[in-house]
């Protein structure tokens, strides 16, 4: 009996290494990044390599800060990425409920906007990029939060047809009964029910808004640089400054970070649920 | 019943409009454009219309078919390597292991990060004056000199698709892993009842009752590679000379480093047409297989 358990723990403890294997091969580059967001430049380019640096400088950080993009490009973001997240979950969530609840468009209407997912966004980059160049649209907020709504609709409404299609429709139709509207019924009786769904979804929607690169860097100007922009300035930079880019790196990719681990469980669910089905 | 019909599609119009605004009328326009000459620096040449001279010369572009090539090459060692490694950590993290959650909330950082800080991160890690693998591999004794990771072009290729991989395993194991909880405990037991090894309990009951979403993760993640654009462009931009250059790298550097709109938009459509023939048979292939919903 205890030779079984012995072996049982053995076992664990093996599967345990394997993992752990992994965690060194998925964090050592995160760790790397940190540690050159601590060093002074002497020990950015140290041979014998430092690792942990003797006295662990923020200089990069307080010159990341006093960068003049900096402020900006982080409240661009937020706004950006906020506006855009509010546009897509409340359009989206009107429609896929729609979609789901009457099943709008039929099945063509679905797999049409499915199909939008799949488009590469080089495609559509350059016709957008040429329509805001000649209305004098570049370099302006509006531009990038439309953008990035109609990126994120398609994934927002498949995401909450989900979490609409496990509701039932009883509670509805009572409250129509009663003499609610159909927009009534839906913001007093179907909203409060389905709110989990919504959250994960607007988390995830935010989130890409965030990360996205590609068309905040072709439409982007002075005014409205957003933090991978600015992140990806650093990299194109001649005299490559490693603590400034390493500090920027980590800068931005925090608040998704803190979102990841906070949320880890409305996360995993929400995206599950709209790759899978 | 008719207010009803018109109900409904008040609610849905919103959002649909703001696709077809956004993302379907510039692809329409995008297919008119490719008929065009618009050199958009040289403002005096103005817009012209050339019919087909850009899909004549789309279909004698060496460049354009390399980075085909190069796209299809890093879609399908990306795809394979998220695959096998997504399952394999899948099946760890379902079985008996300490820190499960540990685990599983670190592992699903990368997939999180910010593609362009991915680039960052693994372009620091690299960097050929310096990497801290050198340390690591002389510490282990391994006879590889990874300063070559950035420099060399067949190891820049491997550089960017290990990134990819760094990023995206995390979303494949996520998804195999809540299908494996989804499959009941008692086929296990009746397996082991049976006296099956674990070994042929994973290749007669795991492989394939998860098959069918192994199979929607790796279509999903096969589109996203075939896009693949921040990642890359940040950590090699499409270097050492053009051996990362993917499709919608050299699309990109068409239309915004010669500003060469028209032929950027024939580029585009090539991109659409090939992407869309991989589709449709992919999609075709798994319908005929049966089983989806």
């Amino acid at each position: 009996m205890s030779a079984r358990r012995v072996r049982r723990n053995l076992f664990k403890s093996l599967k345990t290494a394997v993992l752990c294997l992994f965690l060194i091969f998925f964090m050592l580059p995160i760790l790397w990044v940190v540690l050159t967001s601590i060093k002074l430049p002497v020990d950015q380019l140290a041979i014998p390599p430092v690792w942990i640096p003797e006295h662990p400088a923020f200089s990069n950080y307080v010159q990341l800060f006093q960068h003049p993009d900096f402020m900006t490009s982080l409240i661009n973001s937020l706004l950006i990425a906020g506006a855009a997240t509010l546009i897509t979950t409340v359009l989206g969530a009107l429609a896929a409920y729609s979609i789901e609840r009457f099943s709008t468009g039929g099945s063509l209407l679905p797999n049409v906007l499915l199909l939008t997912r799949m488009i590469p966004p080089v495609v559509v980059i350059v016709p957008v990029f040429l329509f805001a160049f000649r209305v004098h649209l570049l370099d302006t907020h509006i531009l990038l939060i439309l953008t990035y709504s109609a990126l994120n609709m398609a994934l927002v409404i498949w995401l909450l047809r989900a979490f609409f299609a496990s509701l039932a429709v009883d509670m509805e139709e009572a409250a129509l009964i009663d003499g609610c509207s159909r927009l009534k019924a839906f913001i007093r009786i179907v909203l409060p029910v389905i709110m989990p769904g919504i959250a994960a979804t607007a988390l995830i929607c935010f989130i890409f808004c965030w990360n996205e690169f590609l068309f905040a860097v072709t439409l982007t100007g002075a005014h409205t640089k957003t933090m991978p922009v600015l992140t990806s300035t650093f990299v194109s930079q001649k005299g490559l400054d490693r603590g400034l880019m390493s500090a920027s790196g980590i800068i931005s990719s925090l608040p998704v970070i803190l979102l990841t681990v906070f949320f880890q469980r409305y996360l995993v669910s929400g995206l599950t649920q709209g790759s899978v089905k | 019943m008719s207010s009803d019909l018109r109900e409904k599609w008040w609610f849905a119009l919103p959002g649909v409009l703001i696709i077809v605004v956004v993302l379907l009328i510039p692809i329409v326009a995008a297919l008119g454009l490719s008929f065009f000459s618009y050199p958009l620096q040289r403002p005096d040449l103005g817009i012209r219309f050339t019919g087909l001279d850009n899909f004549s010369r789309l279909l004698s572009d060496k460049n354009f078919f390399t980075s085909l090539w190069r796209s299809v090459l890093f879609t399908l060692g990306a795809v394979a390597a998220e695959l096998v490694l997504g399952m394999i950590l899948a099946l760890l993290l379902k079985g008996e292991v300490w820190g499960k959650t540990l685990f599983k909330v670190a592992f699903m950082i990368p997939m999180m990060m910010v593609p362009v800080v991915v680039g960052v991160a693994w372009r620091l890690f690299l960097l050929p004056d310096f990497t801290p693998l050198q340390t690591i591999f002389g510490f282990l004794h391994i006879p590889f000199n990874p300063s070559k990771l950035l420099t060399e072009p067949g190891w820049a290729m491997f550089s960017v698709i290990l990134a990819d991989v760094w990023q995206w395993t995390p979303f494949v194991m996520l998804l195999i892993l809540a299908n494996l909880q989804g499959i009941s405990p008692e086929i296990y037991e009746a397996a082991q009842m049976d006296g099956a090894s674990k070994w042929r309990e994973f290749w007669r009951i795991t492989l394939p009752l998860v098959f069918p979403s192994l199979l929607s993760v790796g279509i999903l993640r096969a589109m996203d590679a075939m896009r693949t654009f921040d990642l890359v462009y940040i950590l090699t931009s499409g270097g050492p000379g053009t051996a990362t250059e993917l499709l919608s790298i050299y699309n990109y550097k068409i239309a915004f480093g010669r500003y060469d709109m028209g032929y950027a938009s024939a580029v585009s459509v090539g991109v659409m047409l090939v992407l869309g023939v991989c589709i449709f048979g992919l999609l075709a292939y798994v319908n005929r297989g049966g089983k989806r919903r």
